[in-house]
């Protein structure tokens, strides 16, 4: 029985077979886990647009978190995660051969993703989501945390893929610690940068493609 | 559930498949390996985990029907008219 087995796992067939498997079961299982995600996402929108006091700026920065919930950029974004992951992590640990302040920065990087993505939402819906009346509500941050799970999460494989490559790459992180002696300029370059802006990015090429169009 | 929906997700599945085998291909291309021999003479093997990879994500869609709630939605409680 074990010859037989030994005997299989050396196949490369049975490898493709397994990864066939792989793929579906990560699939199914990770539509299985955001189905309370997504519930809640959809009671919290229904809860804001049941109070009646959405303005224009609130009702397109909602529309853009369900059309960024679904992930498309993410899928369209995983092909480049190699490059984005191996040239952050040289530039980190350039950074951190340098010794930059990176309490400063990391600060400054989540304002420019909060900007970014009120700038996204005002390219997409042509309208500014910082005027409408919840963008400073508790509950924004939660919607724009629902709506980021839902993102990642939506295509399993895309995320699977890149955080494969944040784990190739993290033997040189590992090297490049020993070396700089701090783990921050990695964190600030490799993953806090990776997500946000990258998609924002390609919104705003998208938007502005269609734009252009019309 | 109606006729559009399973050329849907006849279409969709075909698509994912294609997009695997392609990854599957790519890495055996690297690797310098080949299954067509093994495939060929194991094709019960084959056809059951393509039957488990379609039930699989038969259910994948059909736990995901919250999705088209959102879209629903945006499309009409969320409308600027």
């Amino acid at each position: 029985m074990s010859e037989i087995f030994w005997t299989a796992i050396r196949e490369p067939g049975y490898w493709a077979l397994a990864f066939l498997l792989a793929c579906a079961v990560a699939t199914l299982i990770a539509s299985l886990a955001l189905r309370g995600t997504r519930r809640r996402f959809a009671d919290l929108v229904n809860e804001l647009i049941d109070e009646g006091r959405l303005t224009k700026a609130d009702k397109a920065w909602l529309r853009a978190e369900i059309e960024r919930s679904k992930g498309a950029h993410l899928l369209i974004a995983s092909p480049f995660a190699p490059f984005a992951i191996l040239g952050a992590l040289a530039v980190a640990a350039y950074e951190g051969w340098l010794g930059e302040r990176h309490d400063v920065r990391l600060e400054q990087i989540e304002a420019d993703i909060d900007r970014l993505h009120a700038e996204t939402v005002e390219l997409s819906q042509g309208v500014d989501p910082r005027t409408g009346n919840y963008w400073k509500d508790e509950r924004h941050r939660e919607i724009r945390h629902l709506s980021m799970v839902l993102e990642t999460w939506n295509n399993p494989l895309s995320m699977i893929w890149i955080t494969a490559w944040l784990a190739i790459a993290s033997p040189f992180m590992v090297l490049a610690y020993f070396v700089t002696g701090s783990l921050k300029p990695f964190i600030m370059n490799v993953w806090e940068p990776l997500r946000d802006p990258i998609l924002a990015v390609l919104e705003s090429v998208r938007v502005k493609k269609r734009l252009g169009q019309a | 559930m109606s006729h559009w929906f399973v050329r849907w997700l006849v279409f969709t599945y075909l698509v994912q498949l294609v997009a695997q085998i392609v990854a599957i291909q790519a890495a055996l291309w690297i690797f310098g390996l080949s299954v067509d021999g093994w495939l060929g003479t194991h094709r019960p093997i084959v056809a059951f985990v393509l039957v488990v990879h379609f039930v699989c994500y038969l259910l994948t869609m059909l736990t995901s029907v919250d999705r088209d709630r959102l879209d629903e939605i945006s499309k009409s409680r969320l409308s600027d008219e």
